[in-house]
Order: structure tokens, then sequence, then C-alpha cells
């Protein structure tokens, strides 16, 4: 019955999105020879040339940012000419070209340019060299692959990677107009959050800690403002995001599900500007420019949101039906950088982030004020040697600080939590010939990770200063990989990367009964001695084959471990969990994964589609006891549990690259599940982010000069939950006796956003551009399901409710740049 | 930089319908009814109760919060045993024709009269209701219990140890924060000596005044929403206890149950402090979660509360010494 209705609403949405998407679509695009403008370029970029000549014309360009990074430096002024003139002007002595489709101006290279041909327009050559290394450093491995040819993913090695612009992402439909890096992920195949429109990440069947966050190299352990409904990147200071599902260029390490490497944008070398945006949920402000010109860039980026005082406005707080009008809930975070070349061969770049969140929201719960934040801070230094050799040398720090203050009377005091790891490394990046692309580095990382300290709220609270231990572990890892061109159609990428683990002291490792419930031994091991070591290799190779032209065929086999568990209370990523390195009970867990899959393009790369397959085991997962109670508990380990985990899948996108309209459909059908002895008799069950079809739909299109549509359409069959065989009364009360972990299948999810754009009229004298985005989260109103709970609200009479975070939301942004 | 700056006018503009709850319906499994034991023995004076009653597999039954919806098992074989060689059998508990002393403050004096017991019952509940009450047996500190339950072709045990709880020096009421907001109430604090060198859990909880010595937990029937045990863990206690407030747990998704309880009427206050076993306190901690939380996904996964009777019934079974006060006012 439900699912037949369901079936009845879903279909038609379906038809529109699809119809729409693939419609040929009357173009009504403008004549490049017959649109006049005026120019004046004083040293800009390519990239910045075609920004301005966007600005003054219907034309959009699209291009790969890595393609047309090498061209700057241009002087260039001309009186009304045709855009088609002024464009063979620029790309003149370059390898690119270009090609009018609709009213979009695509950028290209001209056939294969090799990665190592330096494109100069007042440019010295040696200088090309080291930005050239510095993208060929700071991207990564594939992605350099990747910028060699237009066919992007039918000759990329890597299986299961995706590369995301911070223009498509900003492009994309997000509720709140607020463009969110982890949610925009989340519509890729494979690509799971377990809870409605929070950004935490199911890869391929993992859990939501098994992924690496990484800002400019430096990892981030809580990448969440407001407990997960906005991720904790500013999107202004962003350039774009990658991410590897399973299987990971050896240069990273340290996750079992996925590496997410977020790049921070370069401040503006040539003149200064002001971004900016006001929303209702979120606003932002970015400075960028010259410290001197060319050489030394900076970019200062900040946002502030205060959802609290929203919330607590009495109408709205009426309509949310939360009896208070106390809601605390507000975060900011700030990004800097500093970029700057030293001689000609040398090239420093620093960066930071700082962001922080209160969080009390009455609806969620009701005696604590979280509060939590990230700190990282990075220094990369290239350097190179030649145009063949590169090396880059890189410092990073990461801070993570957690806390709850409760409000009980009887329980006043506040929890702090934190983890803190600092990170050297360096590596080379050699191109040995044209068939072999060498990459090697190594480094150390030591981490300290607090995991729980009391501090009594005042002096007469019930309750005293305790600490737990601090853990301390260091790891110092090396890798090596290959990509090697056995043939013009075959290639292969081999690597290795060993990683050796210290837990280190001061530490008490406790010894216990056989049924691990109370401890009968315990030995103290001093300031930094070894208290367990592991020591890990993780083999790494993916190769592809081409079949003609348009097709290619890859394999790919991964082994990654994680040397740290989170203890997670919750599925949806809490500054209440708790990271947990590994030591003498908590092994490190690990993963094999293969992966296989077919791509192919389409009419000169207009669309493409691929299909995936993945099967992946891990071992040493950790999952709770009944009851576990974890608070403040110095034996962790009898509270936790250890298993398997193993899932698999298939993952389907079909892509439309260019054109007046742009996006893609992506559809997974995936299964997951773990066997933790002691749970479920044994047996293997689903997680509760096990969500059997996901399927999403991304549609963007110019609908006039000045306004842009953007849609999304996602379905997700439901994850899984735990509830009550029965019912029973004690003293009086009524509560719940419960049967199988996670043995409910919740109702699926669907959802449609759309976001309109309305840039505002261009005016030649004003420097000011102004752009109105309308955004609705959830257009159809559709109330999906959250959380699940069953409580006893009128006595004797448990019901079970649905939470579900919003109905329709629009929304209201104005952004601008001056 | 270009310099000019343009004002820019608020944008305001919200038809926000965030964060709601709506019921769902589900369907439990159909499963077996399980036996249900809750019984507790304590220093104070008895008779002590157990009662005997079945699981459900719906939700719930209906009826609001004084409708004693359990269903009963009646004419069992109960027991209590002490370690000494007492036992107690038990007998069933249809007491409206009982009478007991109720006491009260008046002109600055305790004083107590004799009553029929128990006066809460309704007539539509009166008779068995699968209590049964002990008629000899003493609860006495560092002692176990064995409880011992036949009814049909079952037979269920249980055993309790009944562990010191320090004296309470002094209880006072207090004006005290109640809630976020920052609302004030009335509730009760207690002063006592936590000894540092044993792992204590302590079960806190104020009764009126009108049934101080005696043990009495089962004779009235609590409005759901509010359940009065809250257990404490010594792990985080000072060797003092400064004052500590006397809370009740709270159905934490109860969208009306904004405070919570404190002392409004002008009653004098009984206020107890009872030990507890590891396996008590694990028991009513997770009974305790279950109010707090049911599966939001902000919570861990819920599991069924660790009873100790054996042979598949749900429940509990615990001994207590009660240390107690009364403020008087």
């Amino acid at each position: 019955m439900y699912k037949q209705f369901l079936i009845k609403r879903m279909i038609p949405v379906l038809v529109f999105i699809v119809t729409v998407l693939f419609l040929n679509q009357k173009p009504y695009a403008q004549d490049l020879t017959k649109t006049i403008i005026n120019i004046d370029l004083k040293n800009a970029t390519l990239d910045e040339a075609l920004a301005t000549i966007q600005r003054i014309t219907p034309f959009k360009f699209n291009f790969k940012t890595a393609d047309i990074a090498q061209v700057n430096g241009i002087w260039y002024k001309k009186q009304r000419v045709p855009v088609s003139n002024i464009l063979t002007d620029l790309l003149a002595n370059t390898s690119l070209q270009y090609e009018q489709v609709g009213n979009y101006i695509l950028v290209t290279t001209i056939k294969k340019p090799l990665i190592h041909r330096v494109t100069i327009i007042n440019q010295e050559s040696s200088r090309n060299n080291i930005e050239e290394a510095t993208t060929g450093c700071a991207l990564l491995q594939s992605v350099t692959v990747a910028s060699v040819t237009t066919k992007k993913s039918i000759r990329k090695v890597t299986t299961g990677h995706h590369r995301l612009s911070i223009n498509s992402i900003k492009n994309m439909a997000m509720a709140g107009g607020e463009p969110d890096v982890l949610k925009s992920l989340q519509l890729l195949p494979g690509i799971q959050t377990s809870a409605e429109g929070t950004t935490n990440l199911s890869v391929r069947g993992g859990s939501y800690d098994q992924n690496l966050m990484l800002l400019d190299e430096a990892a981030v352990y809580n990448p969440t403002h407001t407990l997960g409904f906005f991720s904790a990147f500013n999107t202004d200071a962003l350039k774009d995001v990658s991410i590897y599902k399973g299987i990971f260029p050896a240069q990273y390490g340290g996750r079992l599900s996925s590496v997410v490497d977020i790049r921070m944008k370069e401040g503006n070398s040539v003149a200064q500007k002001v971004t900016g945006g006001i929303g209702l949920l979120a606003s932002r402000l970015t400075w960028e420019g010259p410290v001197k010109k060319e050489r030394s860039s900076f970019l200062l980026s900040g946002r502030y949101s205060n959802i609290g005082l929203l919330l607590n406005l009495s109408h709205i707080s009426n309509l949310i039906k939360i009896s208070s009008k106390d809601s605390k809930v507000a975060f900011y975070d700030l990004n800097a950088r500093f970029t700057t070349q030293l001689g000609n061969k040398d090239r420093l770049s620093i960066s930071a982030y700082l962001g922080h969140d209160k969080f009390f929201m009455h609806l969620i719960d009701k005696t604590n004020l979280m509060k939590w934040g990230n700190i990282t801070f990075s220094t990369q230094w290239n350097h190179a040697f030649n145009n063949r050799l590169f090396v880059n040398t890189s410092l990073h720090y990461s801070r993570y600080n957690y806390s709850n203050a409760s409000f009980r009377e009887s329980r006043d005091f506040t929890w702090h939590g934190h983890i803190q790891e600092m990170t050297a490394k360096t590596y080379f990046d050699w191109m040995i010939n044209s068939n072999n692309h060498l990459q090697a580095g190594v480094g150390i990382a030591v981490q300290d990770v607090l995991p729980g300290k009391v501090v009594p709220n005042n002096d007469s609270a019930a309750s005293k200063k305790v600490s737990l231990n601090n853990r301390r572990s260091a790891r110092l890892f090396v890798y090596v990989s290959n990509e090697q061109k056995i043939s013009s159609r075959i290639h292969i990428s081999y690597g290795i990367r060993a990683t050796g683990f210290a837990a280190l002291g001061d530490a008490v490792v406790y010894r216990y009964n056989e049924g691990m419930s109370a401890p009968i031994d315990s030995t103290y091991y001093p300031k930094g001695k070894i208290v367990q070591s592991y020591f890990a290799a993780e083999p790494r190779i993916t190769s592809s084959m081409l079949l003609g032209n348009n097709t290619s065929v890859k394999i790919s086999y991964g082994r990654n471990y994680q040397f740290q568990h989170l203890l997670t209370n919750s599925s949806v990523g809490l500054p209440t969990d708790m990271w947990i390195s590994a030591d003498s009970y908590f092994k490190p867990q690990y993963a094999n994964q293969f992966a296989t899959g077919v791509y192919k393009t389409f009419r000169n790369d207009l669309y493409e589609a691929s299909i995936e397959g993945y099967y992946r085991k891990s071992y040493n997962i950790i999952d709770f006891k009944d009851n576990a109670d974890v608070f403040m508990n110095a034996h962790m380990e009898t509270q936790v549990l250890t298993g398997e985990g193993k899932g698999y899948g298939i993952e389907l996108l079909a892509k439309k690259n260019k054109g007046q309209s742009t996006g893609w459909i992506s559809y997974t059908w995936s299964k997951s599940f773990r066997r933790i002895n002691g749970i479920n008799n044994n047996e293997w069950y689903p997680p509760t982010y096990d969500h059997r079809h996901n399927l999403s739909l991304v549609y963007n299109r110019p609908v006039t000069k000045r306004l842009h549509i953007a849609a999304s359409w996602v379905y997700r069959s439901g994850g899984r939950t735990t509830i009550p065989v029965g019912t029973y009364i004690y003293n009086g009360v009524r509560f719940f006796y419960y049967g199988k972990r996670n043995g409910y299948t919740l109702p699926a999810n669907h959802r449609l956003d759309i976001s309109l754009t309305w840039h505002e009229k261009f005016k030649k004298k004003r420097k000011w551009q102004g752009e109105w985005n309308i955004s609705v989260y959830n257009a159809y109103n559709r109330k999906n399901i959250f959380a699940l709970y069953i409580s006893e609200i009128v006595a004797n009479d448990a019901k079970a409710y649905q939470v579900y975070l919003t109905g329709i939301l629009p929304t209201i942004t104005y952004n601008f740049t001056f | 930089m270009h310099t000019r700056c343009y004002s820019l006018t608020g944008i305001m503009l919200l038809l926000l319908t965030a964060g709601c709850t709506k019921e769902f319906n589900i369907e439990l499994d159909k499963t077996q009814p399980l036996f249900v034991i809750e019984g507790r023995i304590s220093n104070l004076t008895g008779p002590y109760y157990v009662r005997i009653t079945k699981s459900t597999n719906s939700l719930g039954l209906g009826g609001g919060p004084y409708n004693d919806s359990a269903e009963a098992v009646t004419g069992a074989l109960v027991t209590i045993s002490d370690d000494s060689g007492i036992t107690d059998t038990l007998i069933p508990a249809n007491s409206y024709n009982r009478y007991r002393y109720f006491y009260f403050y008046k002109n600055g004096k305790v004083d107590s009269i004799k009553e029929r017991l128990p006066p809460y019952y309704s007539d539509k509940y009166r008779g068995d209701r699968g209590y049964y009450e002990t008629t000899k047996i003493t609860g006495r500190p560092g002692h176990t219990y064995h409880l011992l339950v036949r009814t049909g072709n079952e037979e269920f045990h249980a055993s309790a140890y009944m562990p010191n709880a320090p004296e309470i020096d002094s209880a006072a009421l207090k004006e005290a924060t109640i809630n976020a907001k920052g609302d004030k109430g009335l509730l009760p604090f207690v002063w006592f000596k936590e000894p540092q060198n044993e792992k204590n859990y302590y079960l806190l909880m104020y009764n009126p005044i009108t049934d101080y010595p005696y043990d009495n937990s089962f004779n009235r029937f609590i409005p759901s929403g509010v359940y009065p045990f809250y257990v404490v863990d010594d792990a985080l206690l000072p060797p003092y206890i400064n004052g500590m407030a006397v809370q009740m747990m709270v159905n934490g998704h109860d969208p009306y149950s904004n405070n919570y309880p404190y002392i409004i009427y002008n009653d004098p206050v009984q206020v107890r402090l009872s030990s507890l076993t590891k396996e008590a306190y694990n028991f009513f901690k997770a009974l305790g979660r279950q109010l707090e939380d049911d599966g939001n996904a902000y919570r861990p996964a819920p599991s069924s509360p660790p009873g100790n009777i054996s042979g598949n019934a749900l429940g509990l079974f615990w001994a207590t010494q009660i240390s107690h006060k009364l403020i008087l006012r």
C-alpha cells in the first residue's frame, strides 16, 4: 500500500527530471562574432579574463582549471571588438582552443598536450615549472593524469574517484542556499548519508568515521557544523574537492572507506576582491588579493550563522512546536591562506582554519549545551629541482575540541575531550620518463587524545574534577608508487604504503577476567614508552585498459588500515563521540577492497557514463555492547565488541558534462553487513546506514541570460533501526525490550531541492556584482524520516514517533562580489 | 580594492517549518509474551512486594496515567529467603481491606493515622493485580536474598545482595535551576559522605511523608513521564557531597515536560538514598535511558534493560539499604 503510494508519487517527479535533463533543448545561442564588447585586462590570469567576458556577455565558459592555470600575466585592451576576436587573441600561443556550444564556450586543450609542456605568456619558463609542480603536487596523482586528456573518466587509472569544482558545488541546489561540499558528494554514486539533511558520509558501506577529511592535507576530525546540518567548510574559501572511494593512491592512508581531499583557494594574485553572501541561515565574507603582485597573495574568509535567533522567534518556535525559546544554535568559521613564490623554484603556502559551534536545542537534547570546533594549520613548501622532479614538504597541525555542559542540577559539570595531531611529511614527484611517474614520500604523525575530562561548573557542585588518561600515539609512514604506461592502451598504477604505529605511555593497561567484566591486574607504562605497536602494509594496484577511443575497463585492489576508532553514540556524528587510537585492546581496523568498472564517453565527451562494482571486507571493526556505558569510563575496552564487516554494490553514473543543461543521474545498489561477536547471536546484521537503493538526479541550466535554475532529487531506501519487540510495566511505567539490533527497515526518503539564481543586471561602471538566490529545500514538502523513537508520553500508551527535519524550506541569499 | 560601499538591505523572508515529530505506525513482531518480575527488599519496614505480570506485543494499552494496564499473574508461588536460613512465602496483596499508618506533619509534629491501604486504587482495579507481599522477613545490609517464583510449569530465580548506604547528614529544599531556560524551582538536596575507597552506586528519590518508615515501593502508580529512580555512580562524586539535587527522571521526548519536576506543594518530603549493586544500577540506568532516548539518531542503539531473573523473564529483584531524612516544613 505504502509502496504503491510511494511509486505513484515518485514517477511523475522522475519523469519530469529525466525529461528535462535529456531533452535536446532549443538553443538560443548568440553569435560570438556579433557580440561586441570593450575589454581592458591588466596583468590578468586567463581565468580572470574569461570571468570578465562572462560577466558582460551572455556566454558561460566551461573549462578545467588545471588547463588554463598556466596562462597568466595578460595585458590586453580593446574597444568595440567581437568576443570571438578576443578569444582568438587570448588563446593564441597557448595550447588551448575554444568551441561554442549554445551559450557555452568550451575552452579545451588542443589534442593531447603533454603534462610537462609549459605554456607561457609573459613568464619565465622555470617559474611555470614551479607553477606546474605545485599543481601536480597539490592536486592528486590521478587528477594530474586526468588533466592530460579531455576524456577524463575513461583515462584515469583510479576507480571510485570523483572531483567536484567549487563552481559546480555552488551551482547545486542546497538547503538554505548554502553550498555544501560534503552534501554535494552525497549525490554521487556509492556515497550516502546516514541521516537525511546531514553532512556525514557513508562510503561504500563504511561508517562515517572511516572517512579521512583533509583540508589542505590537514585532517579535520569533525567536519560538521550544527550537528551535521552544515559542513564545516565555507565554499567561498575552497577550490575543489576530491573523493576516493575505498582504493586510494599510496599517498593517502589512515582510513578505511574514503579520502575527501578539500583544497583551499589561493588568493587572487593580481587584484583585491571581496565576495560575500547574506543568507537566512548563514552569511559569509571573503577578502583576497595580492601581497606582492603576482608573487604572493592572501585570502581571508569568514562565515557566521546564528540559527538559534531564528528558532527563538516566537512564531517559529510555535511552528516547530518546541516549547522553549532558548535555543542556542550558532557557528562560525574562518579560513586564511597565504601563498608566495620564493625565488624561481620555490613556493610556500600557509593556510589555517578555525571553526567553532555551540548547540543547544530543546528538541534534540534538553540537558546539554554542546560546543565543538576544529583548528587546522598547514604549511607547504614546494621545490622544483627541474621540470621532472619536484619535492613537497609540509607540516600540519590539527586539533578538535569538544565539550558538553550539563544543565542538570545534579550533574553540574562540563565534559571536555580533544584530539590533536601533528604531521610532518615530505614527498617526491618524479616523472622518470614519458611512461613512468614515480611518487614517494615519508612522514611522521603524533597524536594526543583526551578521551574525557570532567570539570565541575562551580565549587559546590556534587562532582569532582576527573580526567581520563590521555592516549598518545605515533605513526611513521613511507610510501612509493608508480604510474606506468605499459602500452598506449594499458596503464597501471601500483604502490605500497607501510605504516608503523605505536601507542605510547604514560598509560595504564588493564588485564581482565574472562568475561571482560572486571579488571584483575594492571601494568603502568611511563611516558614515551611503547605500550603496543603495529605494522601495516597497504598494497594498492589499479589498471586501466582503453577499448577503442571512448571506452575503458578498470580493475583495482587496495588495502587500508585505520589506527583509530570512533566510539559513537549516534548515527549522525556528535561532539559526544570519542576518538580512540589503537592500543592493546583496540586493534587497528583494516579493509580489503576490490573494484572494477567500465567507463564510456559519448558524443565527444558531451556525455559520460560509468558502471562500477565493488566488494569490500573489513576487520577489527567495533560496535557497542548493549547498554554500553562509555561516559568517563577508564575501561572503555569492556564496553565494546569487535568483529568484521562486508559490503558490495554496483554504482551507475550517467553525466552530461557540457551544453545548456548539465547534470547527472547516479544510482547505487548496495548491501552492507557486520558480524560482531556478542551482537545478534553472532549473525551478520545490517548497520544503520545500510540503504539498498540510492538514486540522485542533479540538474543545472540557465533559463535566461540572468536566471539560472538548479534542481536535485534524491531517493534513498530506508536505513535500519532497532525497535522493541514488546513492552512491559516496571514500577508503574511502561518500558521496552528489544529484539535484533537494526532489525527494522525504515521507510524510504525522497526529496526535491530547487534553487534559482538571479544575477543583477551588469552595469559597466559598477564593480559591484550581485546575485539573488532563492532555494527551496524539500520542495514537495515530504516529511522524510530523520529518526524514529518510541515514547510513552501518555502513561501506558507508548507510541512510535518519527522526527522529520523540515518540511518545505525556502530561503533567500544575496551574494555579492566587488 | 574598490572601496565604494553599498548598504545591504536586510533580507528576512522566512517560511520555516523545521524539525517536527509525527506519529509513526509501527507493527511489533508477534512474539510470545514474557513474564515480568519486579521485587525489592530493603532495611525499611515491610512488607516488601514482588509483582508478577506479563509483557505484551503492543506498545501501549491506553487508559491514562492511573490505569494499570499490565496483565497480572496471579496464583504464583513466591518465596524470598535470606542467607541465614529464613524463608518467607509471600501472600497475594489484594490489599484494599488491609490497614496501615499514614504519616503527616502538623503543628510542628510528625503524626500518623491508621487507614485502609492503598488510597490510590480506584474501584476498578481493586483486587489481585499480581502483587505478592512478605509476611515476616526483614532486610539487613550485607546479606544476600534469594527470590523464587513458580507459576504453572515455569520457575524463576534471582539473587540480590544488599550493599551499604552512607548516612544522609542532612537534607533541605533549595531554590535551584530546574531547566536550561534558567527557571527556578524547589528541589530537595542531600549532604553525605561518599566512601572514596570503594565503588558505590546510588539511587536518589523523594517521597511524600505519608509512608516514610515503610519500604512501600509498589503501592502507588506513578504517572508516566516521570520516573522516580535517578541513579548515580560514584566515579564523579567528591569525598563529601556538599548538596546534591534529588531529581526525577523525565521522559526526554515529551514536548510538554519542559521542566524537571520540582516541589511546588507544601508537603514535607522524605529523601531516600538507596545503595545499589552494579547490577541494579545498570538496570535502572537502562530504564532511565529509555525515558531519555529511544532510538533517536543522536543516541546509541536502544537495548533491553539487563535484568537478573533467570529463565528468560524480564525485570529485576534487588536489595537495598535506604538511608533517609525528612524535610519538614
